[in-house]
């Protein structure tokens, strides 16, 4: 197959909007290291699919009601590297979705050398810190969200600022590799709270810390 | 508060007839010195009674003047029926004066405002009550009985006016309370509804074709543009009430600005919506009036026309930056005027600036408030 030729990625695109589609794939035809491998509706669809994908870009709100995070997480589970992609920024919901393995995210008004320079970085085993999703983790006011130390927050900040990590390190006064660092930490403890191992008794504890009501029936 | 005083209005109405019907009795009798007197008195006090109810239904509740003035006349009649009567005392269906002054009583203990005022009326009452018996010579036992009533009947109307207009406001708050939440409550969903209704459409449609790619099928978007600005067009009418300008609104206006002039700026408010609906006005304009200063510089210097704005709570206040991805400069260098001016007007409202850049990493300006 032409499509596992080596340096070219495979992606498939999980979105129900038929134009978006249309405008990926005829762009994606100016990119010779991009190949769309397939379309789909829904994650569903994909998984029976079975295409061959380097790097899934998934829709966060589908219409067929699908919840974002589990979407991934079935993603990921069938080993596929997941860029979660919106027009609209649902903070909460962007949050989820990196706890649940997402390697990314990025609004649909990117051009398309930086969707496609964040394709590369998925593709490569990387993670894609856009401001967006800097500012879901900020702001991520949901019980299991991770305890965040006051460096990696600011670093967090900088890069939702739009700054890039030479700048962030920068304004933070650190250097590049430590504020690299701090980034790797805030995903580690995303994954780690994403994760089903993820126990309840932890969870009760976290909750308790925060003051809130300790309603943990439906965690996992 | 309303039902409250008609509740009363009926209720001193039914006792006033229920004295009034023995008074009509009274009409002919042979027991007074002068039943003539006898006669007038019990029309005036009719007559002055149904042009009272009529007046205060009318009204809804009894003005204050006409409880004093009801006290004047039972005093009046205390004095002339007793006189009148000629050793037929109180409680006899002779007398009917005490019945009145009890119903005058009660009145006053309804109709006016001011206890100590209420009670100088009972008072009033009372000491007529008791010299026209003295006057009379009459009997103790029926006198302290009638002055007993006098006292009660103000006493129980009082309370029973106080208790259920209390009751009857803390009612009308809940149910304004209640009607306030919903309507709060139908205008979030009508907000949502309009933002689902949105992100959707116009939202997914500009965002495809702001993207580009879409050469080769302009009828599908000529289509689907047609369609939408329909839709934005039903929602505006919909939609009339314009929220005050907060510093969100502000800075929405200058990034507008800077769109107009060809740069592409990504907004970041969700940080702190809160905080940024709070900030004092005067703050709110220094901030937009840095940021604005700020994006200029950018467009005038950075060599790229992409920035980002955020605003985020910083601790009990804000900070706010304006971030490029240029070509930076060497701080301490000069030649921006940028420092300046965004100082100066960071400071005049006691926030602080502050600029990191380097050449050929970008640059940011963070607006501080408080310093």
């Amino acid at each position: 197959m032409a499509g596992l030729n080596a340096g070219v990625i495979n992606l498939a695109v999980v979105d129900d909007d038929r134009m978006l589609l249309d405008g990926l794939a005829s762009w994606l035809a100016g990119d010779p290291g991009l190949r769309l491998a397939g379309t789909y509706g829904g994650v569903e669809e994909l998984l029976a699919d079975r295409t061959p994908a380097d790097v899934v870009l998934l829709d966060l709100v589908l219409r067929d009601g699908t919840d974002a995070a589990d979407n991934v997480t079935r993603l990921v589970e069938a080993g596929l590297r997941v860029l979660v992609i919106s027009v609209w920024l649902n903070l909460p919901q962007v949050a989820a979705t990196f706890a649940a393995g997402a390697r990314g995210y990025l609004t649909k008004d990117h051009d398309l050398p930086e969707l496609a320079s964040a394709v590369r970085t998925v593709a490569s085993g990387g993670t894609v810190y856009s401001p967006e999703l800097a500012l879901a983790c900020l702001n991520d006011t949901r019980p299991q969200r991770p305890r965040l130390s006051t460096r990696e927050r600011e670093v967090l900040l900088a890069y939702a600022s739009g700054m890039t990590l030479n700048a962030a390190a920068r304004h933070v006064g650190v250097r590049p590799e430590t504020a690299k660092t701090y980034l790797d930490r805030v995903k580690a403890k995303y994954q780690a709270v994403g994760r089903p191992t993820y126990t309840k008794d932890q969870l009760a504890q976290r909750v308790r810390e925060d003051g809130m009501s300790p309603v943990i029936g439906d965690m996992p | 508060m309303v039902r409250a005083n008609r509740f009363i209005v009926i209720l001193l109405g039914l006792q006033r007839l229920s004295y009034l019907i023995p008074a009509t009795m009274t009409l002919g009798s042979a027991a007074y010195r002068t039943g003539a007197l006898n006669t007038a008195l019990v029309l005036a006090t009719i007559t002055a009674n149904v042009a009272t109810f009529v007046y205060v239904v009318r009204r809804g509740w009894f003005p204050q003047w006409l409880a004093w003035a009801d006290v004047g006349w039972a005093c009046l009649l205390t004095l002339l029926v007793s006189v009148n009567s000629a050793g037929a005392y109180d409680d006899s269906s002779v007398n009917w004066s005490g019945r009145m002054a009890q119903a005058a009583a009660a009145l006053a203990g309804a109709a006016i405002p001011r206890i100590a005022f209420a009670a100088l009326a009972v008072g009033a009452l009372m000491a007529t009550h008791l010299w026209a018996d003295v006057l009379g010579g009459g009997s103790w036992p029926g006198c302290l009985d009638c002055l007993n009533g006098i006292l009660w009947f103000a006493v129980i109307i009082g309370f029973a006016v106080r208790y259920l207009r209390r009751q009857g406001s803390e009612l009308d708050r809940l149910t304004a309370e209640r009607l306030a939440a919903q309507t709060k409550q139908a205008a979030a969903q009508a907000r949502l509804e309009h933002f689902r209704v949105l992100h959707d459409t116009v939202l997914a449609t500009l965002t495809v074709i702001g993207r580009g790619g879409l050469e080769h099928s302009p009828e599908q978007v000529r289509e689907r543009c047609a369609r939408e600005a329909d839709l934005v067009r039903r929602l505006m009418v919909s939609d009339e009430q314009a929220p005050p300008r907060t510093l969100t609104q502000r800075l929405g206006q200058v990034v507008e600005e800077a769109q107009a002039l060809g740069m592409r700026v990504h907004c970041h408010f969700n940080g702190a919506s809160d905080g940024a609906s709070d900030a004092p006005p005067g703050v709110a304009e220094a901030l937009a009036g840095a940021a604005q200063e700020a994006l200029n510089n950018v467009l005038l210097h950075s060599g790229v026309r992409t920035a980002w704005l955020t605003v985020a709570a910083n601790g009990d206040g804000l900070l706010v930056r304006i971030v490029d991805r240029g070509c930076g400069f060497e701080p301490g260098a000069g030649g921006f005027g940028l420092s300046f001016s965004v100082a100066e007007r960071m400071r005049a409202v006691g926030g602080t600036s502050r600029v990191s850049s380097a050449p050929g990493d970008g640059t940011c300006v963070e607006l501080s408030w408080p310093a």
